[in-house]
């Protein structure tokens, strides 16, 4: 499993501490590093080689438990090792704390918003970030990429104009437990930026497909959001629940969360649902869309690529 | 007729100095005495022919205290009349000095654990395997003790590993020892199978982690093979009392024997475990603390009626194991899932099409339910220790199945803390509920014949139908694969599916829920009720 953890380019192994949390254990309070975690951690430092830097993000960690880092300055003490904690500035103290007696130092680099843990040489830390940047960005191409498979010939899309000559299936991403567990951290990381930038508050999350579902789910825990699944509205419209509307969103800002968009009708009919609900449904979250954002006038439409920059073996027509 | 004192936890850690421990100086022999006069004046002539004590001696690896520790042991026996050399003991995690481990180092390991041998050795010193992972030590012709170390190679306290070489090495000694008509009684501090219910399990991180031996479940499953007359596991560490049986198997949990005298929320416990041909009866003594804020030395035991474990007549053979019990798998959540039900009201009544043959008079919506966030991850938090005491590592060979939404989500989300292959299986495909996209099986659901195992994850089992007909679906490609079911509700009807054919284990979350259901067939047609939903 610790293999599934951690990122490794030329210069830098790479993870996030949330991911540590979610493996060992699990999601019900993924701001909090436990002991378990710390012994997880300490796995990955002793898989490090020292010419190498270990960077560990550490966004949404808010509490660490006593002890919790024992074994994590165990493994960095009497060796040249280096741990970068990004996002972490915040639980600077508590680190120097719970270093106890062991011979490891600490250092607070504010100009990069960083704490250096062990091997205190100088280092250029843009340097390994673009580096960490290019690595993800080529890993998320990939598992995306991986999600089209080929038909023998043209085939018409269910619930679509188009006809294609293979299907984009997120189904192969979820039933992957490393890509599902990166790909959720990136949304997240998307997700984040999205009511950041467009100031959006009392945000619910809404899906309306099964595969959907999966990442409205993990999107909720990993950001705090409440979420909502319409079951269904895509691809077929078949709507099995007698009450899709939840009384607790009414009024607020559904965000929709979905794999991959055509034509948008799954987006535009959990709009009109929300609607009912006195809500708005201003933005899409998807992981891949035919169309580039521009085209989608009722909604925001936030893509992680186009489909044809997904797979550029992927064809479409217009259904004759 | 053998009677047995078990006793536990004694967490002995300031004995001479002016403490409020149970086992103090000044008041361990009338806390003693009170506890036979109890048990004497309650059952008359109960000779006991053998003490366990199952770990946690001292408190936090105090060392110093074995030589008190001796004396309350030697106190106890005379007291009982037992012989000092059918004292049996098992190490507990405070027995020595785990937190100057740095590292995993067994050499260190035995070194620290020394003090306790060296007491073992004052009650058998014919032992020949000291400080090992275990020791057997034959009590007659036809009773042995098996004292296990449940800490062993383990770094924090928690409950340790044993490797494949040291579990075999168990197994063969017993082989060589035991015949059908013997007794095995195991000293382990760390249970070997879950306590669910223990009030602590519920508001612990990682309880069952930390308090229960899950590592050990191959050679719990090892031992239960060996054909004995009986076997008996004494188990502690929780400070919880849960004497049971289990098919041929009995494990005794008692709850903590000394410790302070403030804690008083947690129960202090002796059990007398009787075993003769016909069967194995328990006696349960409890401390009970005094009320109206008077000091705890003035409380009292207590002991209950003797109350029989499990019958020996005839005597029952091993069977094969299998775990099919229905149970509420953690009665808090249960307790959640019904409060967000109510409060939300998430449950209608009408006329709901859920199959093909059943019409459904109740509805609950399970995934306004599951969109509880906290009660989602709680669930997934459970369902990993359910599957950590149902499945060994790795889980390379095992594939997590998730029906329909939430099971889904929870099968996606646990495959990662496993690193297991997953898979989502619409079933609703009858209804054109979904396209072709959706409903194709996953390459993982296609490689059933190499998976040793498979965790199936549902939302709500009402009839049975659907859970049975997937089970015999699988089973169909594979039929040596183990199948563990986990589902979030249960329907508590009067023929509920109390086990599920084919799998061997069934848990869920929620079993007092009430769905009725009834067959198309016996209901009134639609001109007069409409349905209110449809499969």
């Amino acid at each position: 499993m610790t293999k599934n953890l951690y990122f490794e380019t030329s210069r830098t192994l790479f993870t996030r501490a949330q991911a540590i949390v979610w493996v060992s254990n699990g999601l019900s309070e993924i701001d909090l590093f436990e002991k378990s975690a710390g012994t997880l951690l300490s796995k990955i430092i002793d898989t490090t080689p020292e010419q190498k830097t270990l960077i560990v993000n550490f966004k949404g960690i808010v509490r660490l438990v006593d002890h919790c880092l024992d074994e994590v300055f165990s493994s960095l003490e009497g060796n040249k090792k280096r741990l970068i904690i990004t996002n972490g500035k915040q639980l600077h103290d508590q680190f120097t704390r719970l270093k106890k007696g062991k011979v490891v130092d600490i250092r607070e680099d504010s100009a990069n918003a960083l704490i250096v843990l062990g091997n205190q040489d100088p280092i250029d830390f843009e340097e390994l970030s673009d580096e960490r940047t290019v690595h993800i960005n080529s890993y998320i191409s990939q598992i995306l990429k991986s999600t089209f498979k080929k038909f023998d010939d043209f085939k018409r899309l269910c619930s679509t104009p188009f006809l294609a000559n293979g299907e984009f299936d997120s189904k192969v991403i979820i039933e992957s437990p490393k890509d599902f567990m990166w790909i959720s951290f990136y949304l997240s990381n998307k997700l984040s930026n999205i009511i950041e930038s467009e100031l959006l508050s009392n945000v619910v999350l809404v899906s309306a497909s099964l595969r959907g579902a999966m990442f409205t789910s993990i999107l909720g825990i990993l950001n705090d959001l409440d979420y909502h699944t319409i079951d269904h509205i895509g691809p077929i419209h078949k709507v099995y629940d007698f009450n899709s509307l939840n009384s607790e969103h009414r009024g607020k800002n559904h965000i929709y969360i979905g794999d991959f968009v055509f034509g948008g009708t799954e987006i535009k009919l959990t709009k009109v649902y929300t609607s009912f609900n006195d809500a708005t449904l201003d933005h899409a979250l998807v992981l891949g869309s035919l169309f580039n954002s521009e085209v989608f006038t009722d909604f925001k439409l936030h893509q992680l690529n186009t489909l044809n920059q997904i797979s550029n073996e992927a064809k479409f027509k217009l259904f004759d | 007729m053998i009677n047995i004192l078990h006793i536990t936890d004694l967490h002995l850690e300031n004995f001479e100095g002016d403490s409020d421990e149970f086992l103090r100086k000044g008041f361990y022999k009338e806390y003693i005495d009170r506890l036979y006069q109890s048990l004497n004046y309650k059952h008359d002539s109960v000779n006991i022919d053998y003490l366990i004590v199952t770990g946690d001696f001292i408190n936090i690896g105090t060392v110093e205290n074995y030589s008190s520790i001796k004396q309350i042991l030697d106190y106890i026996a005379s007291k009982f009349s037992v012989k000092p050399e059918n004292i049996c003991l098992s190490i507990g995690n405070h027995d020595y000095k785990w937190k100057e481990l740095v590292k995993h180092d067994l050499e260190a390991e035995k070194e620290l654990k020394k003090p306790f041998y060296k007491l073992v050795k004052e009650y058998s010193s014919n032992l020949q395997a000291e400080n090992m992972h275990f020791f057997l030590n034959p009590l007659s012709e036809n009773c042995f003790f098996l004292s296990l170390d449940s800490s062993w190679n383990s770094q924090n306290g928690a409950p340790g590993t044993l490797s494949q070489l040291e579990e075999d090495q168990i197994i063969e000694e017993l082989r060589e020892s035991l015949t059908l008509e013997s007794t095995l009684l195991i000293g382990c501090h760390f249970p070997v199978l879950s306590y669910d219910n223990n009030f602590l399990a519920s508001e612990e991180p990682n309880w069952h982690e930390n308090h229960v031996w899950i590592k050990a479940s191959t050679l719990r499953d090892r031992i239960k093979r060996i054909e004995t007359a009986n076997t008996v596991w004494f188990h502690g560490d929780v400070h919880a009392s849960d004497p049971k049986s289990i098919e041929n198997e009995v494990f005794v949990l008692t709850s903590k024997f000394g410790g302070k005298t403030d804690q008083s929320e947690q129960k202090r416990n002796a059990v007398i475990i009787s075993i003769d041909d016909k069967n194995i009866s328990k006696i349960i003594c409890r401390y009970e603390f005094p009320t109206h804020c008077q000091n705890a030395s003035l409380g009292d035991w207590l002991c209950g009626d003797k109350q029989e474990l499990r019958s020996l007549n005839p005597v029952a053979k091993p069977v094969k194991i299998t775990t099919n019990v229905l149970t509420s798998y953690n009665q808090e959540i249960e307790k959640e899932i019904l409060r967000v039900i109510r409060t939300k009201e998430l449950y209608k009544f009408g006329r709901f099409h859920v199959s093909e043959d059943y019409i459904s008079l109740g509805w609950v919506e399970i995934i306004k339910l599951m969109n509880d966030k906290t009660l989602l991850s709680r669930i997934a938090d459970k369902s990993y220790e359910i599957i950590k005491s149902n499945i060994s590592d790795p889980f390379l060979d095992s594939l997590f199945l998730g029906v329909e939404i939430i099971g889904g989500i929870l099968a996606a989300q646990l495959s990662v803390r496993f690193d297991a292959n997953n898979s989502i299986v619409p079933i609703r495909t009858k209804s054109e509920h979904y396209s072709e996209y959706e409903f194709s099986h996953s390459s993982a659901f296609d490689n059933l014949a190499s998976m040793k195992n498979v965790v199936i994850f549902i939302d709500l089992i009402s009839s049975g139908k659907t859970i049975i007909s997937l089970v015999n679906e699988i089973k169909e490609k594979n039929s040596s694969v183990n199948i563990h079911v986990i589902s979030v509700i249960s329907n508590n009807v009067t023929d509920r599916l109390n086990s599920i054919p084919n799998s061997k284990s069934y848990h869920t979350f929620c079993s007092s829920l009430k769905i009725p259901i009834i067959k198309h067939s016996d209901m009134p047609d639609e001109i007069y009720v409409q349905p209110n939903l449809r499969y």
